[in-house]
């Protein structure tokens, strides 16, 4: 397993927000996050992205600890609840801003994935003046730009209309050819059915339930 | 780190908020200008009392020249807004925005907040300095380089005033520490803000937490009659007070950043982003 989680708990002032939570993820799949407004997907998400520290447990990627052996994922792409942008930048110059905190991926890179997600690389326009939708499409170019091994989508088709949708399954099904591990938090059992190989249920914090989706993959428990 | 950094220096610089600054401080010089430099020039050129003549100097002439002007009076009251317009909100910013996610994805925790400790200050540094840089180039457009006179009662520094042997020999160098003294308080105001931001929520408390930290500064020093720790009287040319001793201002401006760096650091070390 790429991503392994190990007993990972967490508590914010005593009170459980994840709790016990053992899973492991593996490259080259796609993986759904299912659960109720407040059951845990996004700080499940941001635990394995390194941004919160487990009270008890731990998270490896790749065989090394997260916060112990690495303070944060050498390759991972995150889109997190609402995506945030520099308001005064476009949408290109916004991904080269962020690029180039690692020079992973050039100017064509980024003009490559804005068309992928459905955004114009020529589009002048600030991101302030994006709507809501153009948002959340520019926050999923964010989180694949630099061709990560490992991507967390939260939400990542909330605000799409029925193009954008479209465009996200297609990017998941590239990545995933790619090789990339995803996992995707979404409320939309319908859609998630749809992305993914595997779901597991969330609720109160707890892992729930594990459903295999695609065909074959089945021998697997 | 030195990719963070560039990353960082990039927000500081190239920004709205720190070309507002350039721009205030280019309305300011502007100001001064047509208040000051012209009408003077169009005088005589020279400042006389009874027999006694004076040419004007550009080294008195500029706006920090002379700290008896309103001008040099609201540039250093308002020194640590302007210092901290740049960055200084930008560690609250990214935090209560998600921006930070974004960037703590990318890059370790550590080099992202020092590569934004050393963005802020030299924003804050710069932001303040240039403008008075740039007043000084106008200043030499209408004023004449003349050597400072130490005979004459007129001239900014007194014989045995601080810093009066460098004045009087090398003008220059004397205006060179002036700026540099300007800019590291500009950078100590702006990582000021941006340890504010560590805690406060609201970045206009945050862009106003140097000002006020200033004020009680002033007020501080008044009271204790130790006017002669107020960094805003070693800003300009002009030495306002007769017993100035830089160590003094320097040691203040010191304990601050320090203090200031302890509570940063104390709140970048923090693991866990829904704690710090
Ligand atoms: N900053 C925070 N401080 C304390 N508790 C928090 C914080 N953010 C979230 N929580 C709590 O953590 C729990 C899990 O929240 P989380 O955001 O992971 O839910 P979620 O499954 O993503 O919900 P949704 O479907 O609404 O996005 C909730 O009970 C929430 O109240
Ligand atoms: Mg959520």
């Amino acid at each position: 397993m790429y991503v392994e989680l190990n007993d990972v708990s967490k508590q914010i002032r005593r009170s459980p927000i994840l709790s016990h939570i053992s899973v492991g993820f593996e490259k080259g799949r796609v993986y759904g996050l299912k659960g109720k407004n407040g059951s845990g997907k996004t700080m499940l998400l941001r635990v394995i992205a390194g941004l919160i520290l487990p009270s008890s447990g731990q998270v490896r990627i790749g065989g090394k600890i997260l916060g112990k052996d690495m303070s944060f994922p050498e390759s991972i792409g995150v889109l997190i609840e609402n995506p945030s942008f520099i308001g005064g930048e476009t949408g290109l110059s916004n991904l080269s801003i962020l690029a180039s905190i690692q020079g992973k991926a050039g100017k064509k890179d980024l003009e490559e994935t804005l068309e992928r997600v459905g955004l114009d690389p020529s589009d002048k326009r600030t991101y302030r003046k994006y709507s809501l939708g153009m948002k959340q499409r520019l926050g999923i170019a964010a989180a694949i730009m630099e061709k990560p091994d490992i991507i967390l989508l939260d939400e990542p088709i909330n605000a799409l209309d029925d193009k954008g949708v479209e465009a996200v399954r297609a990017i998941l099904a590239e990545e995933k050819a790619r090789g990339a591990l995803i996992i995707v938090a979404c409320h939309d059992e319908a859609e998630l059915r749809l992305l993914s190989d595997e779901i597991f249920y969330m609720q109160d914090g707890e892992l729930t339930g594990h459903e295999i989706l695609d065909k074959d993959r089945e021998d697997e428990p | 780190m030195r990719k963070i950094l560039k990353t960082e220096l990039h927000r500081a610089f190239c920004c709205r908020a720190f070309f507002v600054i350039l721009g205030l401080g280019m309305v300011f010089v502007i100001w001064h200008t047509v208040q000051y430099k012209i009408p003077y020039t169009r005088s005589l050129g020279v400042m006389s009392h009874g027999e006694e003549v004076y040419p004007h100097n550009v080294y008195q002439e500029c706006i920090l020249g002379n700290s008896m002007s309103v001008h040099a009076y609201i540039y250093s009251m308002c020194l640590p807004v302007l210092a901290a317009l740049p960055f200084g909100a930008s560690a609250c910013q990214d935090r209560q925005s998600g921006y930070r996610d974004q960037i703590l994805s990318r890059t370790a925790r550590s080099a992202y907040y020092r590569a934004k400790w050393i963005a802020a200050f030299l924003s804050g540094a710069a932001g303040v300095v240039l403008p008075m840089i740039w007043d000084f180039l106008v200043t030499l457009w209408f004023f004449p380089v003349l050597s400072p006179d130490s005979m004459s009662r007129w001239d900014s520094v007194g014989v045995d005033g601080m810093m009066a042997g460098i004045y009087y020999h090398m003008p220059m160098l004397y205006m060179l520490a002036k700026w540099l003294f300007l800019a590291l308080f500009g950078g100590i105001f702006a990582v000021l803000s941006l340890t504010a931001g560590m805690f406060a929520k609201n970045s206009v408390v945050v862009l106003l937490t140097p000002v006020l930290i200033q004020l009680l500064y002033q007020s501080a020093t008044s009271f204790l009659n130790a006017r002669n720790w107020q960094f805003v009287a070693y800003y300009t040319v002009y030495q306002p007070l007769f017993s100035m001793r830089l160590w003094k201002p320097l040691l203040a401006g010191g304990v601050l950043l320090a203090a200031s760096l302890l509570l940063y650091v104390w709140r970048a070390r923090e693991k866990d982003v829904l704690k710090a």
